[in-house]
């Protein structure tokens, strides 16, 4: 289809003008609730303090220069860069963010809980120190992509309704200029960023809200938009690969789907049932097909580009096993019949379940798919009385850690989050506590207890792994510098620039 | 008739009392809690404990009940899941978008749908007649977001003669800052001298306007047209043609006149249905207006924007019936007598 650009488009556009489309518009421009999607645009406007590099797997500086953690893990003093100052000009200075983290701490919303109610102090204009009961790697909280990007004094004093009409105020390389909500995102370039510029990066970015991925990707194909950050529909992927104006970057991503199992509802209390269960998944085709390539069986129960990822002996699609583990069950055939959750419409969640079923027909279980929206089958997920026996789930977390007690340590009802499969080992919850401890002071053994603490989960078939998504980014071809990190839901604005611009 | 407008009103009142409990009965019978949805992807137990609080879904259903009735009584929606932003605000900020094109659209209908008919009418069984009738047919046929997609392909993708998406270009958007005065872009660009503006407004509305046209003319034209053929058998209009009056007389002045009232029912209800339902062509054009968000709303299970907007257009729609009926008054004398 040979697409001409609208005529009017072209005779506005002054600034050199990068569009990119998105899907879903900023829900909260406040960095303190802040807690999904808007991080993408989010993190171009503000910085933490400290960056997580996946690749090399490793910190680097941001906002803070240096670091360093008390022998006991109780308190972190960072060094801060000096001369930075806010989009509005007003200097950054350790006070402004122990202002700003305060504020955060006392809101309770979003991800403030990382911070463990951290107790801040500002002896000077450049050194920030915060104290904390138990050891927290704020080292590491400090570079994740909610409740850690750093807003001005007079921002946190204009409060949530001053940032919920549009309005910014951190050190990032964008400023935001213009929201016209369910339309578009207007950011233009800080002149004074600390970063620098080299000169041939965008003067504006104009992020477009656009619903239907139809019409995103007609967008793209016109040169309409030089970009789509938005979730492209698998079967319309070979389409954009084959168009030579087009480009489509395949990023590794911390998302990932584990499933968890029952341990409380028959028949998967039963352990030989569950193991059974573990080796009905057809993990290569559910990566190959249903994902078209955009996944990979997992090798672990966390993705492995995350750090302490390690490769365990994850269990494999084999019917033969698994029969014979059904059968040494003891669970009377008559009572092979499970619940699996397939949420919110999301097609590949329910092509799962239903290539699940198909398998598990041939063994005689039957599986009865439970649909419905991601609060409501949550909701009934966290009361055994209206829980399911599977509950696959996408996954991800809020800074680099694959800390498990979310997911993996004994919850009651009422503090139930991600422990959906009702899961409880005496031992798990020691080795998740152990390693908890030593987050801040010493990785190397708290990786390894966590480690010791998800080979025994997986022993315990405490849940299902059953792929690690991979982002889709589809952009013209003379768009470069598409620098995505797992770590941060986004795409640096800063690193784009058209070639032919 | 002071009287009633009065019964009219008090009946509204009656008919929004019923919508809102009915809302009410059905967000809360619905499996699952909303502070899910409110709180995004990974809520502490604390802070979901804290948001049935805050939203007061621990206290008794009856409360609740009564709690919602005052809260909306007060103007207060709720604020929306999925914008944070008062329930209230979204709706006025997308309101003038909707009216915009809605209106547009009816304009067109009435201009377009209502000679069609007569034409249809007056030629009735004649090869004009077949034609209008099976492109009645087509309209009616042929989904909203279908035609909306062929005329994208169409106009967009093939000729480029018209933008693909939106209210106005992003970059005009931007740089153009004229007054919002009346929410409607056509007119506040005309009003600020901005021709850049204004056609760029022109050009973005052609595309959902035709498609909404389209879909809605048919209804319009058909029942003029059927009318039509029933008041041209009438004895007066005989008796006018027998005097000899012209034809364009007896056909717009004492045939047409005699269908109105039905037929300014059926045009008030298409505006009532096309401030409802301009749902698909705002979503496949993007268009910032109530229907896309209401469509948002329903898809992400976002309760208070839903029956924000549920309440909205069943007060819009009470109106216009009103305004309909009021019309009738001015239309036929007969009704003022008595």
């Amino acid at each position: 289809m040979s697409a001409r650009t609208f005529a009017f488009q072209a005779s506005a556009a002054r600034a050199y003008t990068l569009t990119v489309v998105d899907g879903i518009d900023v829900k909260d421009w406040d960095p303190a609730i802040a807690y999904g999607h808007e991080s993408y645009v989010l993190n171009n406007i503000y910085d933490p303090l400290t960056r997580y590099n996946t690749k090399e797997a490793k910190l680097e500086p941001a906002l803070a220069t240096s670091w360093s953690v008390s022998d006991d893990g109780l308190t972190w003093t960072f060094k801060l860069r000096s001369g930075v100052k806010f989009h509005s000009g007003a200097p950054m200075t350790a006070g402004a963010i122990k202002i700003m983290l305060d504020r955060n701490i006392k809101m309770g919303q979003g991800a403030h809980y990382l911070w463990g109610n951290a107790e801040v102090s500002a002896p000077d204009d450049s050194t920030l120190v915060l104290k904390t009961k138990d050891p927290l790697p704020l080292d590491l909280v400090s570079s994740a992509s909610y409740a850690a990007m750093i807003y001005s004094p007079a921002a946190a004093a204009a409060g949530n309704a001053w940032f919920q009409k549009g309005n910014a105020d951190g050190t990032g390389p964008y400023k935001l200029v213009q929201w016209i909500p369910n339309q578009q995102i207007v950011l233009e370039r800080n002149a004074d960023y600390w970063g620098g510029w080299k000169g041939d990066e965008a003067d504006r970015i104009i992020v477009r809200i656009v619903a239907e991925a139809s019409t995103q990707l007609q967008m793209l194909r016109s040169g309409e938009a030089d970009m789509t950050f938005a979730t492209i529909p698998f079967d319309m992927i070979a389409g954009l690969q084959q168009d030579p104006n087009l480009k489509v970057e395949i990023v590794d991503s911390w998302q990932y789907l584990p499933a968890p199992i029952n341990v409380k509802l028959a028949p998967t209390d039963n352990l030989k049932f569950r193991q059974a269960l573990t080796h009905m998944v057809d993990y290569e085709t559910i990566s190959k097909q249903l994902y078209a390539g955009l996944a990979s069986v997992p090798q672990g129960p966390t993705p492995m580009a995350m750090p302490g990822a390690i490769v365990y002996d994850m269990p494999k699609f084999d019917l033969a096993l698994a029969k014979q583990l059904l059968d040494e069950s003891g669970v009377p055939k008559d009572q092979w019949k499970i619940t699996w959750v397939a949420y919110g419409g999301v097609d590949v969640l329910k092509n799962i379940a239903l290539l699940f079923q198909a398998d598990a027909a041939k063994l005689g279980v039957q599986v009865q798919i439970v649909q419905g929206d991601w609060g409501v089958v949550w909701d009934k997920q966290k009361h055994l009385e209206t829980s399911v026996n599977v509950f696959p789930y996408r996954n991800w977390p809020d800074y680099a850690t694959i800390q498990p007690a979310s997911m993996l340590q004994t919850q009651d009802d009422k503090s139930r989050s991600f422990n959906l499969g009702y899961y409880s080992n005496a031992d798990v919850d020691k080795e998740i506590d152990d390693g908890t401890k030593l987050e801040a002071v010493d990785k190397a053994k708290c990786y390894a207890a966590w480690q010791a603490a998800y080979k025994q989960a997986i022993t315990d078939a405490a849940s299902l792994y059953i792929a690690d998504t991979k982002r889709i980014i589809a952009h013209r071809s003379n768009l470069e510098g598409v620098t995505t990190d797992p770590a941060y839901e986004t795409v640096f604005f800063r690193f784009l620039h058209r070639t032919n611009a | 008739m002071t009287r009633y407008v009065v019964q009219r009103l008090i009946l509204m009142v009656g008919t929004l009392i019923g919508v809102l409990t009915v809302t009410f009965v059905l967000t809360h019978i619905l499996p699952g809690s909303p502070v899910e949805m409110m709180l995004g992807h990974k809520p502490t137990p604390d802070q979901i404990a804290a948001a049935k609080h805050q939203l007061g879904l621990d206290l008794p259903l009856w409360e609740q009940y009564l709690r919602f009735l005052g809260e909306i009584g007060r103007g207060h929606f709720g604020n929306s899941f999925l914008t944070s932003q008062p329930v209230i605000q979204d709706i006025s900020q997308r309101l003038m978008a909707t009216v915009e094109l809605t209106t547009l659209a009816m304009i067109s209908i009435i201009l377009i749908g209502v000679p069609i008919g007569v034409l249809s009418a007056v030629k009735a069984n004649s090869p004009i007649d077949h034609f209008v009738r099976s492109l009645s047919v087509a309209g009616v046929a042929l989904p909203g977001f279908m035609l909306g997609m062929l005329l994208q392909m169409a106009f967009y993708g093939w000729l480029g003669w018209l933008p693909l998406q939106g209210r106005m270009t992003s970059t005009i958007l931007l740089d153009h800052s004229f007054p919002r005065v009346t929410g409607l872009y056509l007119i506040d660009s005309l009003l600020a001298h901005d021709p850049i503006a204004f056609r760029d407004a022109a050009a973005h509305i052609v595309l959902p306007l035709i498609t909404l046209t389209l879909a809605n003319l048919p209804l319009v034209a058909r029942t003029t047209r059927n009318l039509m053929v029933e008041a041209l058998t009438e004895d007066y209009v005989r008796t006018a043609f027998a005097y000899g009056l012209p034809r364009r007389d007896v056909y717009f002045r004492y045939a047409l006149k005699a269908t109105l009232i039905p037929l300014l029912t059926v045009i008030g209800l298409t505006y009532g249905y096309l401030l409802g339902g301009a749902v698909v062509a705002e979503y496949v054009f993007d268009w910032p207006g109530i229907g896309s968000y209401v469509v948002r709303a329903i898809t992400q299970s976002d309760y208070p924007a839903a029956v924000g907007v549920t309440l909205f257009l069943a007060a819009a729609y009470l109106t216009i019936n009103l305004i309909v009926d009021l019309l009738y008054f001015l239309v036929d004398p007969r009704l003022r007598r008595a």
